[in-house]
């Protein structure tokens, strides 16, 4: 197995390519006692249209969580009962960029781990099995429906973007799930969870060469399908600068958007960002402190970015009595600092702040695994986080405000009652 | 875990792991929970988190922990059976991932600043948060029908007491009294000091006694928590609310002692304590009575409070199901999946706190005042656990008090 050492961090990665394409990935975690195995594949809510062997297959929105449900369904037994039995936690999601599932344990590991190895690769669809689950996932889509900070967040997106389809709810609608067959999750399963579109993560105190045993005996090669996703162009342009929905919420809460040219560095773009937004929005700023005052915000505001398949963006959502007057603070403020008035000061401070809590964040096996697993299909390595961050200059900084949060890309969502409240 | 006596009243309880790439350190100063001081410990750890000598606002506490490589400042006043812990915890990196500096010095300046020098011109602004606080309580109907339970079951007894105190005894507070109790509390009350994490365990010593010697001698005394009997007769109580969904929560007493303890843990597992307990595959699997059914184990006051999430009409079907449960148990139905998923429960849960600083101080700091056993001891008394030894401490228990949050008036016809 190949090894690389992230020095700074004290932490390694094992890792080896199966024959079948299926690349695995070990950080051995010595002393720990729960170790987390995910299994992810590199199909998501917004691969949803692709050429397959030359002909075009456009997919009903929701498949690929409608496909991560299914999954789980095996002909003779059932998977949850046996992960319990032997004191392991399994789970699994959907998001726009991929499918992931997974197990952690504190005993038990190398079994479990077949046990996931085993179902994953192993599709029973019927059409029983589908009809039952359009009933299941209508109730869950029912439950997100009622959301609504879901909503907020989503109907962000709906404003932000035109064609590309991240703007479409990772569960799909009634509608569109009610379109699904069996026939079209198995085309999808084969065009999309094949070994060579995967990736196997482990993170604990685990033996390589007892994990990698186990590929061996549980992967299957299969020959893949030419398949290709295809995206449509997406323009610079929002697709509209505000977007309201009534819901009944005690105070209205927003979700105010920035539309950001994706980065070809993933890691890079996570640490630029991440420092930027913190020094402008974090608990130590000017801004979060005067609006946070003045009650326009509440203690959970937070700015974060988010970037995936030729997508990124800034977002920012709290409760607020008046979300315009907030937005328009913010674009102000923005404004401002553009003509140069950031701070060297604040930049090394928010800089070891931020190098000290990535690294804490490393004595968690669940968030290792996770953020890894996302990074690698964004084509970036997550333990080099760290190091990307000492890495910054104060100049990038500068650099990137400059061309990020542009006013013309900004887009406003709120969700709030109607005069009436919540009677009607 | 290693215990050193720093100064009559004042233990260090320190346990170096170099796995973490931080260390903790949390002073927990203890006093008896009484209804007068419940809400001045709670108004004090606000304002030790707000506003100290250096550092008289949160904006300029925050800018020094971001300095601190992002280190955290954690306070609050906890119930630990019939004792009031108010704590002061700070979260930080181990120097051993920063380069050509030491910040431990620093990070134990700041925990002493917090600790001994609050200055509480900002009483009033923490005081209307606190009462935010006491009042939100009702926003999570689930916590806060446990906590009416407890309230109604304990009424006369300290357990019955809020770890904010209540709005009434919040309000009387001012400047002078918060200020003239945390004198008090720092020269009197028992503290315990545990560290754990990644660190040099000599230059933490050190920084302890560092600490200690700012602070005065103390008796070291804890308040014992006390056992009562359940009535004669089982208490019911109705609250209404505008709610949706019913929350229902029986309360029960156990007889709780050194042998007691670990046969109890076990039963709590069985009897509501996950994905393969009694209340969760019958009350909800089987019968699809509720969206949650489950028991929790108070060990130092000995109850157990079971809660289900159910609609207002089936209360009187859950309720015969529990009993149905329970006496299940003392007559000795325990499937051996049941007893077999129960323990490996609480050992996975076990194991897996050691993985994380935040649940390694939760569970060391729930043993001041005793004898302070480590994990891997538990576990094996968790192990040696048999059978009959549950349905033993099972005949003990008696039902205390039913309560029950539904809703106002009628029925509700919400469409979403």
């Amino acid at each position: 197995m190949k090894v690389k050492k992230y020095d700074i961090i004290n932490e390694q990665v094992l890792s080896k390519v199966h024959e079948s394409g299926l690349r695995v990935y070990i950080m051995p975690k010595k002393g720990f006692g729960k170790s987390y195995a995910t299994f992810a594949t590199n199909f998501g809510s917004v691969d949803n249209v692709f050429m397959r062997n030359g002909e075009k297959v456009v997919l009903p929105d929701g498949i690929a969580h409608f496909l991560e449900h299914k999954v789980f369904e095996e002909p003779d037994y059932n998977v949850f009962a046996e992960f319990s039995k032997l004191g392991a936690s399994a789970n699994a999601y959907t998001s726009f960029d991929l499918t992931t599932y997974l197990f952690s344990a504190t005993d038990n590991f190398y079994d479990s781990l077949k046990i996931l190895l085993s179902y994953v690769q192993n599709p029973y669809f019927t059409d029983e099995n589908v009809a039952k689950e359009q009933g299941i996932i209508g109730q869950e889509i029912g439950m997100y429906d009622d959301d609504p900070e879901w909503n907020v967040f989503f109907n962000m997106l709906r404003a932000m973007y035109k064609k590309h389809s991240i703007n479409i709810d990772i569960a799909g609608s009634v509608k569109s799930i009610s379109e699904i067959t069996k026939e079209t999750l198995y085309k999808c399963y084969e065009s999309f969870y094949n070994p060579a579109n995967m990736v196997l993560f482990v993170v604990g105190d685990v033996e390589s060469d007892k994990v990698w045993n186990v590929v061996e005996e549980c992967i299957k090669t299969a020959p893949r399908p030419e398949v290709e996703v295809i995206r449509e162009a997406e323009p610079d342009e929002i697709n509209m600068p505000t977007i309201t929905q009534n819901f009944c919420v005690a105070k209205p809460i927003f979700c105010m958007g920035f539309k950001e040219k994706p980065m070809d560095d993933p890691v890079w773009a996570d640490a630029v960002y991440t420092i930027l937004l913190e020094m402008l929005f974090g608990k130590s700023s000017e801004l979060y402190q005067s609006l946070y005052n003045e009650g326009l915000i509440n203690a959970a505001f937070s700015a974060s970015y988010s970037a995936g398949k030729e997508y990124a963006f800034v977002e920012m959502s709290s409760e607020s009595d008046n979300p315009e007057k907030v937005r328009d603070i913010i674009l102000g403020y923005v404004a401002e600092i553009k003509k140069n008035r950031l701070l060297k000061e604040d930049f090394e401070r928010i800089k070891r702040a931020l190098y000290g809590k990535v690294l804490r964040s490393l004595n968690s096996v669940d968030s290792i695994a996770n953020q890894f697993i996302s990074m690698i299909m964004r084509g970036g390595d997550y333990p080099e986080f760290a190091q990307a961050i000492n890495k910054v200059t104060f100049e990038d900084i500068e650099n990137l405000l400059q061309s990020a949060l542009d006013e013309t890309k900004c887009v406003l969502s709120v969700v709030k009652a109607t005069e009436e409240g919540c009677e009607s | 875990m290693e215990t050193i006596s720093l100064k009559s009243g004042i233990k260090l309880h320190i346990l170096p792991d170099g796995k973490f790439k931080n260390f903790r350190v949390g002073v927990y100063m203890s006093t008896p929970l009484t209804k007068e001081t419940a809400a001045k410990n709670a108004l004090v750890a606000r304002v030790m988190r707000s506003s100290t000598k250096s550092f008289p606002d949160k904006r300029s506490i925050n800018r020094r922990l971001e300095e601190l490589y992002g280190a955290a400042l954690i306070t609050g006043a906890e119930k630990r059976g019939e004792c009031h812990a108010v704590k002061v915890c700070i979260d930080a990196l181990a120097d051993r991932y920063i380069e050509n500096e030491s910040i431990l010095h620093s990070v134990f300046d700041l925990l002493c600043e917090a600790l001994l020098y609050p200055v509480f011109d900002c009483v009033d602004r923490e005081k209307q948060a606190l009462i935010d606080e006491i009042r939100a309580a009702v926003n999570d109907k689930r916590s806060y029908a446990l906590k009416r339970c407890i309230e109604e079951m304990c009424a006369d007894e300290p357990f019955g007491i809020s770890s904010h105190g209540a709005e009434e005894d919040v309000q009387k507070l001012d400047r002078d009294i918060a200020c003239e109790y945390h004198a008090q509390l720092i020269k009197t009350a028992p503290i315990d000091i545990f560290v754990i994490g990644a660190f040099d365990r000599e230059a933490v010593e050190t920084e302890c006694r560092r600490l200690a010697d700012a602070l005065e001698e103390r008796e070291e005394v804890y308040a014992p928590t006390c056992q009562m009997a359940a009535p004669e007769q089982v208490r019911y109580v109705n609250d209404k609310e505008n709610v949706t969904q019913g929350k229902l929560v029986i309360g029960y007493r156990a007889q709780i002692n050194d042998n007691s303890v670990y046969p109890l843990t076990v039963y709590n597992a069985v009897f509501g304590g996950g994905t393969s307990s009694k209340l969760f595959n019958n009350v909800r699997e089987k019968l699809s009575l509720c969206y949650y059914a489950s028991s929790v184990l108070y060990r130092k006051k000995g109850l157990i409070m079971v809660q289900a999430g159910i609609d207002f009409d089936k209360y009187q079907k859950t309720l015969d199901e529990i009993m149905v449960q329970s006496e299940d148990i003392k007559a000795g139905n325990i499937e051996p999946e049941e007893f077999e998923g129960a323990v490996l429960g609480i050992v996975n849960g076990l194991r897996s706190c050691k993985d994380d600083l935040g649940q390694l101080m939760g569970y060391y700091s729930t043993q001041i005042g005793e004898d302070i056993i480590d994990i891997d001891e538990k576990i094996e008394k968790i192990l040696s656990v048999k059978m009959e030894q549950i349905i033993d401490v099972a005949r003990q228990i008696s039902m205390d008090t039913i309560y029950f949050l539904s809703g106002n008036g009628t029925e509700s016809d919400n469409e979403g």
